[in-house]
């Protein structure tokens, strides 16, 4: 049976990952690791998350920090081996699926097109833990007045969601910042290269030039002229 | 694709057989395979990592936590190539390192006790933190209160996080928009280079023209 799967790409859809953390090693609502790796030319690197319970969140984000045109080919399956998501020369994406399966979730990155240009993939690969939310329900219930520890909850969970909406927009124009650097170095060595290459071909030119009319007026025949 | 349901229920079997002793992202290592992952640090910043090393082993047919396996961790700084941090360390545990300057670093991981042939395979649990992670010894975890306390304390942090990733952009920009304006100045230079050239040719194409046609006495 197929798994739900919602795909939120667009910058407006990144509200989404409200539940997101940034590499907390306690877990609060989320199991959230982030990494960054180099994939180098022709690599498939493989990462793996343990879903221990169905219908568990599973949200992945990853930007291509450097290298080449910036993609990358991105292959997500679940424990069956059945492809959740396939991508081809994606720069960056952030998807939520839902882990309808228990078992070893694979968040592969390969780096097949490019022939020497390794890639710096940036990514984030997050498990919710349903079970905390739970938990913490049953602990509010037995200790100190309800209300209050519940507009507190509430007020937490707002600012976790709003600062993860914070850390979204700064990873994303992080990515583009490092794209820009890209663009800048490469016009200044095309600037270099073109104006170096233009010089010589007009000394070049000039010289066929004079060489040209030479031959033209020494020939010896006047009749030429 | 159709399975067997006694093939499947053998598999879900050996699966759960099999669970992570920490949830979390894992990746494997085959034999002295090392996995390296870069991290923008900035200048005196602790770095804590909390692992898991677990070996695959033929006889319980299951990833097990052997005491044998000993992981070693290696930080380099990347553009220097210096190496700030290299330990080896047992299979479950932690390595802190503080970054000296601000820059890429390279942390790597690897099995050292595999030689070259060797054919062990390692699941690896890993989980880095860019702060310092004391700060969290002094958890209790009774009552709501706490658990309040701890969502505080993680909030905390994330903020902490953002705030270090905006120094780093404000740096990064800062020497983006240097070279910005270096490449803009190397416009006008190069082309003027470009002009001169152009007009020593230009000079120097006339006189030997000219030479050229006077010593045919046709000017």
């Amino acid at each position: 049976m197929p798994s739900p799967l919602s795909a939120a790409t667009s910058l407006a859809l990144m509200a989404l990952v409200a539940l997101l953390s940034v590499s907390t090693i306690s877990p609060a609502v989320v199991d959230a690791t982030a990494l960054t790796y180099n994939v180098a030319a022709h690599e498939r690197a493989c990462f793996y998350a343990w879903n221990d319970i169905p219908k568990k969140k599973i949200a992945f984000y990853f930007a291509v920090q450097s290298g080449g045109s910036f993609d990358i080919d991105v292959d997500v399956r679940d424990p069956n081996q059945k492809q959740l998501l396939s991508l081809e020369k994606e720069r960056q994406g952030d998807y939520v699926f839902t882990g309808n399966e228990v078992g070893e979730y694979s968040f592969c990155f390969s780096n097949d097109m490019s022939t020497f240009a390794e890639k710096t993939v940036d990514f984030e690969i997050a498990v919710e833990h349903e079970k905390r939310a739970a938990q913490m329900e049953a602990a509010e219930k037995g200790t100190g007045p309800q209300a209050h520890t519940n507009a507190m909850d509430e007020s937490l969970f707002r600012l976790s969601g709003e600062l993860n909406q914070i850390d979204r927009m700064q990873k994303y124009f992080k990515t583009r910042e490092n794209r820009n650097f890209a663009t800048v170095i490469s016009t200044e060595s095309r600037i270099f290269w073109f104006s170096l290459s233009e010089s010589a071909l007009i000394v070049v030119m000039s010289a066929m030039q004079v060489f040209v009319v030479r031959t033209f007026f020494s020939s010896g025949k006047r009749s030429y002229v | 694709m159709a399975i067997n349901v006694t093939r499947w229920s053998i598999c879900l079997l050996v699966l759960l057989s099999i669970l992570p002793s920490v949830f979390g992202l894992y990746f494997y290592l085959e034999g002295s395979e090392q996995k390296c992952f870069t991290e923008e640090l900035p200048k005196e910043t602790m770095v804590t990592g909390e692992y898991t090393a677990e070996e695959w082993s033929e006889e319980h047919n299951k990833f097990i936590l052997n005491k044998e396996v000993g992981i070693e961790v290696i930080v380099d700084e990347l553009p220097s190539g210096n190496r700030i941090y290299s330990q080896k360390l047992s299979p479950k545990g932690q390595f802190k390192f503080t970054s000296a300057e601000s820059g890429q670093h390279a942390i790597c991981l690897f099995t050292s006790t595999a030689g070259w042939f060797s054919s062990t395979k390692i699941r690896l649990n890993l989980d880095l933190a860019i702060r310092d992670i004391m700060d969290d010894a002094t958890e209790a975890s009774d009552g709501t209160l706490s658990e309040l306390a701890q969502r505080v304390r993680d909030l905390n942090h994330k903020v902490g996080d953002i705030r270090r990733e905006q120094s780093y952009l404000r740096d990064h920009e800062r020497e983006f928009r240097d070279k910005s304006e270096a490449t803009n100045g190397h416009t006008v230079t190069w082309t003027i280079v470009q002009l001169v050239v152009l007009a020593i040719t230009c000079a120097w194409q006339m006189r030997h023209l000219r030479g050229f046609f006077e010593a045919r006495k046709m000017i």
